[in-house]
């Protein structure tokens, strides 16, 4: 130990433990310390440690906030505070121009698409970026060039498996009905997938969804995606499953929705991740103006042929009298859409409701009245770079 | 150890003797070891050596004083508040003074909750430092040649040398 009054060199750990509690923004400036501090931040060693403490420590949202004019868009990120939430609105990126909205968000890389247009049958182009480096990289286009790319039909994520992003595109045709896009009218017609070690499309099979209408954000859990589908195969009696991609595989899975409670009037069905597992929100009218929410969670176990999956129900929320929208878990809480009021598309007011008091936690408002969120999802900063794993 | 004993006494690194309770002194891995130590019996006086100087020992032993009974029992969701209150209070001090000091101290006597408090509060001090201020606690040598540096300044707007 140094002696008395001297300042002590620490030993490289300990000045680890202090850098990785930094904030990006602070190590981007701490570049300039010395060479080792500017090497150490791109070691795989550091980013991993610095993106497990903010995970643990910080887990933040992001979302695109969409505006009036498509130019003034912007992404915007949600940071918890003691007691409210703040909206922390990111400075322009001029690469995010075009850009109308984040189809994942995996280890502080975020996925956008840029120019999505329905009546242009071009792929829309693709953006990877890091919102806390600033880093931005531009990715080619999915080849298929026929029919249209519906919103829904997108995913990204990390298999921890392959040590690769991928990103994954479900090609959809469909017909319109006095301009209208009539749900039952959608097909799918090609499913492509990017990875970003080898840098190219490839087109995959796709005969399990062919029938599917993709019906929610995509959702990543330990390296597999996660949508809410409505199987049409029976056209008559379609019914809302869930469909899972594995990326590691590259192979589409249909797992039936949990055993909801019966003689309910579902009003939602939202996914998410809880304690790192797929969870199903369930919305339902539990008695004549109250609601309720079931969260389930799939959990994975081995069966007599191999890996099986089953649902438990881990928690109930309400009957309130309030209607409820979830939009994602966040910790443990979960950040609702209050649409009990009439004009809540004026006024976008969310909700954290806290699982474990089971209590409303606090409210808060995207300031300008003409912007709204458009999709909201889990983030952390990170030093993850875009160029390559 | 006879369990008549509530106090032990040790010496800091300067010589100086301190008393830390018993149940303060279970805090860290070391102490505890010494506790259960034929030393601390009563027909025994050989006073422990800590290698840790007087100014950071007092700091570390009002740490595990008020920490103690926490650690000890479990506690309310409001001690646990008051305590986080009580940490803030007490990490208020100079990094180039003491606070290193802490930090070496909290890692030789494997007291995680110090260490980590400690961490925490270098790294929210050094996001109001300048660069040079930082190279000076970590005692560290600006080692870029200035076209280096001009090179940093321009791929990172917000990079400065001072």
């Amino acid at each position: 130990m140094a002696t008395r009054g001297e300042n002590p060199s620490l030993p490289p750990e300990m000045i680890i433990n202090i850098l990785k509690r930094l904030p990006v923004k602070s190590l981007l400036r701490l570049q300039s310390v010395c060479k080792d501090w500017k090497n150490l931040f791109k070691t795989p060693y550091f980013i991993d440690e610095h993106y497990y403490h903010s995970a643990h420590k910080n887990p933040l949202l992001i979302s695109f906030l969409l505006a009036g004019n498509p130019r003034s868009s912007s992404l915007c990120l949600l940071r918890h505070e003691m007691k409210s939430v703040e909206v922390e609105r990111i400075p322009a990126m001029g690469s995010l121009k075009h850009a109308c909205g984040i189809i994942g968000s995996s280890n502080g890389l975020v996925c956008v698409i840029l120019g999505y247009d329905h009546n242009e049958g071009s792929p829309p182009s693709l953006l990877l970026l890091n919102p806390s480096t600033r880093e931005v990289r531009q990715l080619p286009r999915p080849t298929v060039n026929d029919g249209t790319y519906m919103f829904w039909g997108w995913g990204f994520g990390f298999s921890p498996i392959v040590k690769d992003y991928k990103i994954v595109t479900i090609h959809q045709f469909y017909l319109m009905n006095n301009s209208q896009i009539n749900l039952h009218n959608i097909w799918v017609c090609g499913v492509e997938v990017y990875s970003f070690r080898t840098g190219s499309w490839k087109v995959l099979e796709f005969d399990i969804i062919k029938s599917v209408r993709f019906q929610s954000k995509p959702v990543t859990v330990n390296g597999t995606i996660f949508w809410l589908g409505l199987q049409c195969e029976d056209e008559d009696h379609p019914h809302v499953m869930i469909v899972s991609f594995d990326l590691s595989r590259e192979v589409f899975k249909l797992i039936p929705l949990p055993s909801l409670t019966s003689n309910t009037h579902t009003y939602a069905n939202m996914l998410g991740v809880y304690e790192s597992k797929l969870a199903m929100l369930h919305c339902y009218i539990s008695h004549i103006c109250d609601t309720s929410i079931d969260i389930w969670v799939l959990e994975e176990g081995s069966g007599a042929y191999g890996k099986i999956w089953y649902w438990t129900k881990k928690d109930c929320i309400g009957p309130t009298s309030r209607w409820l929208y979830p939009i994602c878990f966040w910790r443990n809480e979960i950040v609702c859409q209050n649409i009990s009021t009439m004009c809540w598309e004026d006024d976008p007011a969310y909700n954290v409701y806290n699982l474990t008091t089971n209590n409303d936690l606090k409210k808060f408002h995207i300031s300008e009245s003409t912007e709204k969120m458009n999709g909201i999802f889990n983030y952390v900063e990170s030093l993850v770079p875009v160029c390559g794993t | 150890m006879s369990s008549s004993v509530e106090a032990i006494t040790v010496l800091s690194s300067d010589g100086d003797e301190f008393k830390i309770t018993v149940s303060a002194a279970k805090l860290s891995k070391p102490l505890n070891w010494m506790l259960e130590d034929v030393c601390f019996s009563d027909d025994c006086d050989e006073v422990p050596t800590i290698e840790v100087n007087s100014k950071t020992l007092v700091k570390v032993i009002e740490y595990c004083e008020k920490h103690a009974p926490r650690a000890n029992s479990g506690a309310s969701d409001s001690d646990a508040e008051e305590l986080k209150k009580w940490d803030i209070e007490f990490m208020k001090m100079d990094v180039k003074d003491i606070l290193f000091h802490i930090l070496m101290a909290a890692n030789y006597l494997h007291m995680e909750g110090l260490y980590d408090l400690a961490c925490q509060t270098a790294a929210d001090l050094m996001k109001g430092m300048t660069v040079s201020q930082i190279r000076k606690i970590f005692h560290i040598k600006n080692d870029f040649s200035s076209e280096e540096q001009e090179q940093l300044r321009r791929q990172h707007p917000g990079c400065s040398f001072d």
